[in-house]
């Protein structure tokens, strides 16, 4: 796994080029399903390092599941005409929208948070970084 | 825009102004070095950065664009505002750590001296710094503009001593304290914006008859309207929604943001609490835009001359005078704390970053002519608001794709990936300023436009994406690189 951020360079790749062509061919629901993925190897390729990758990656996984199963939800329940079923004043599809996709990214940030004092920059490693590179000058 | 005519409302707005006038005063004391000016001596709690990221990502577009994008189109404009709940965490977690790491061992103040300890060589910083220059002066313009639109809705004046009394104060606090004034005053905004936000929010709803009132009276109008793709149909919402969350990343005006963090370790608050905090504005953006399209359709209210006015006309019409007042103070707050904010980086490229990749070194009296700068640039940035009208359009809407074509690549992967070089770093930069402009260009004059309502933002970055992605994987030069140990330690750590 050691050149796994050429990995998750070269897929981030691929699926910009196949974004492209799915956008330009207008099938934009499988543009919406792969413009999930580029969102969380992003977040992959930026929580980075050995050890947070395996506290890190397994919730991000669990997170790309959710995003597509809620952009299923709703490709499968928009209804264009007919009487809608309300919730809290939106269609059923836009709901799973305001209240499903929208919160989510939250969770990026609370994940940031619960990792970074064990993974992302314990302090120990903190320290030796800057005992050895801190300018002289500060 | 429609005639306050309230000395309610002119109080509010007027305290407000001399809040930022005396923000200016404290901070211009607290400002003596170059660092002090564009990173606010990397003194900042986390808070600070918390409220001064979301305040200068929330400019004029969010409180008075956005409702009348909902209004005009409705859910399409969701795809863009929630886009802020996962761009705003995901900036913490690709470039937080790396951007301030840097900062702590080099004398990096800006996105341009930070490609350059990544990438080495005079190129990649003069391509970025011409990027983000171009940017700033899109975005100056029409923040510029917007300040001027709002105080002569307030003060009933003409547009020149609106423009004179808002800029005055906007250049008072920006040239003598620049950044450090910048966010002070952004925290100051924040807590107003976020105030006024949720307070609108339960008078938007209300006025309108409820959530379910709303709902009804929409979906009898039009069911595409309040559909999970709004009027602009699914492709664009969707091409949208990737330009907000991966371009999200890359807004200079957010990221440096970071590197003006005291202490390291409070990284991870500006990853938990931007994201939610954004959120909480963003409930005036969508709940105002709702509820005037539901008040214009049940013939409450008479139809808006301009979509642009759903905010002013809710604001004058359905709230209490008070509230009125402290919305349009925020909405000036939510205008100007993007103005300081590209003021800053607009300095910065001028006296720092491309004399720096032209002569090898930045101006000196750094801080003298940084100050001199955020004066004429906000002059020129009055006059072309002034005079060149289409311009601004044009530059304005290029904006926020050049940022995000331009910086994410060569910032956002370029700082995760080693194998990233600087030939990568100027192919892409380049691209994205010409594919932007052409296609913004070409569609303006009805030439080409991209097809199914694709986004020329997303569809440059993504082109940018795999330009970089592309020429750092097969072209390798004649004598590549060696990262610096300092910068290879932070891109490990």
């Amino acid at each position: 796994m050691k050149d796994s951020p050429n990995r998750l360079v070269l897929a981030i790749g691929a699926l910009c080029l196949v974004l492209l062509v799915l956008g330009c061919a207008g099938w934009w629901s499988a543009f919406g399903v792969a413009t999930w993925p580029l969102v969380y190897l992003c977040a992959a390729i930026g929580f980075g390092g050995s050890v947070a990758r395996k506290a890190v990656w397994p919730v991000l996984l669990a997170m790309l599941a959710a995003s597509i199963a809620l952009l299923a939800a709703i490709l499968l329940t928009e209804q264009k005409s007919g009487v809608p079923d309300l919730v809290l004043g939106t269609p059923l599809a836009t709901a799973f929208l305001i209240y499903g996709i929208w919160p989510l990214g939250i969770f990026i940030g609370v994940l940031y948070f619960r990792v970074f004092d064990r993974h992302v920059l314990p302090q120990r490693k903190l320290d030796a970084f800057l005992s050895e590179f801190r300018r002289r000058t500060d | 825009m429609p005639i306050a005519d309230s000395p309610t409302i002119i109080v509010c707005v007027v305290a407000y102004l001399v809040a930022c006038f005396g923000i200016g005063i404290w901070a211009m004391r607290r400002t003596h070095t170059s660092s002090d000016f564009f990173l606010a001596g990397k003194s900042l709690g986390p808070m600070v950065v918390v409220l001064a990221t979301m305040s200068s990502i929330m400019s004029g577009f969010g409180f008075v664009g956005g409702p009348g994008l909902i209004f005009e189109s409705g859910s399409s404009s969701f795809w863009i505002t929630f886009a802020a709940t996962f761009a705003m965490p995901l900036g913490a977690v690709m470039l937080g750590k790396r951007l301030r790491l840097m900062a702590e061992t080099r004398d990096i103040l800006t996105l341009p001296d930070a490609v350059e300890a990544r990438y080495g060589g005079r190129w990649p910083r003069a391509a970025m710094a011409i990027a983000i220059l171009l940017g700033v002066l899109g975005y100056l313009g029409t923040q510029v503009m917007a300040i001027g639109v709002v105080l002569v809705a307030v003060f009933g004046v003409d547009l020149p001593v609106a423009l004179a009394i808002g800029l005055g104060v906007l250049a008072f606090y920006s040239i003598a304290g620049g950044i450090m004034a910048g966010v002070y005053t952004d925290l100051f905004q924040g807590f107003l914006m976020i105030g006024a936000s949720v307070a609108v929010f339960s008078y938007a709803v209300s006025a309108a008859g409820g959530l379910d009132a709303i709902g009804t009276t929409l979906w009898n109008m039009d069911p595409e309207f309040l559909g999970p793709w709004g009027a602009r149909g699914p492709l664009t919402s969707l091409s949208w929604f990737l330009l907000f969350v991966i371009g999200g990343v890359a807004q200079p005006h957010g990221i440096t943001k970071f590197m003006m963090l005291k202490n390291i370790s409070n990284l991870k608050w500006a990853g938990l609490l931007t994201g939610p905090c954004y959120a909480l504005l963003s409930l005036l953006w969508v709940s105002i835009g709702l509820s005037m399209r539901t008040l214009v359709e049940n013939g409450v209210q008479t139809p808006l001359e301009s979509p642009d006015h759903a905010a002013p006309v809710f604001l004058l019409n359905y709230v209490p005078e008070l509230l009125a007042g402290v919305v349009f103070a925020g909405l000036l707050a939510a205008i100007m704390s993007t103005a300081d904010s590209f003021l800053n980086l607009g300095a910065a490229a001028v006296v720092r970053d491309i004399p720096t990749a032209l002569l090898g070194r930045p101006l000196k009296r750094e801080l003298f002519w940084s100050r001199i700068a955020t004066g004429v640039l906000l002059v020129a940035s009055a006059l072309f608001a002034l005079y060149m009208e289409n311009l601004i359009a044009l530059l304005g809407t290029f904006g926020w794709g050049t940022f995000a074509a331009a910086i994410f690549p060569s910032i956002a992967i370029g700082l995760n990936w080693k194998r990233a070089n600087g030939a990568a770093c100027v192919a892409s930069i380049a691209i994205s300023i010409a594919l932007n402009f052409a296609l913004e260009l070409s569609a303006r004059h009805g030439l080409f436009q991209l097809p199914y309502g694709m986004n020329v933002g997303a569809f440059s970055l993504l082109a940018s994406l795999v330009v970089f992605i592309g020429v750092s994987w097969f072209y390798t030069p004649a004598n590549p690189r060696t990262l610096p140990p300092d910068v290879e330690a932070a891109m490990d750590l």
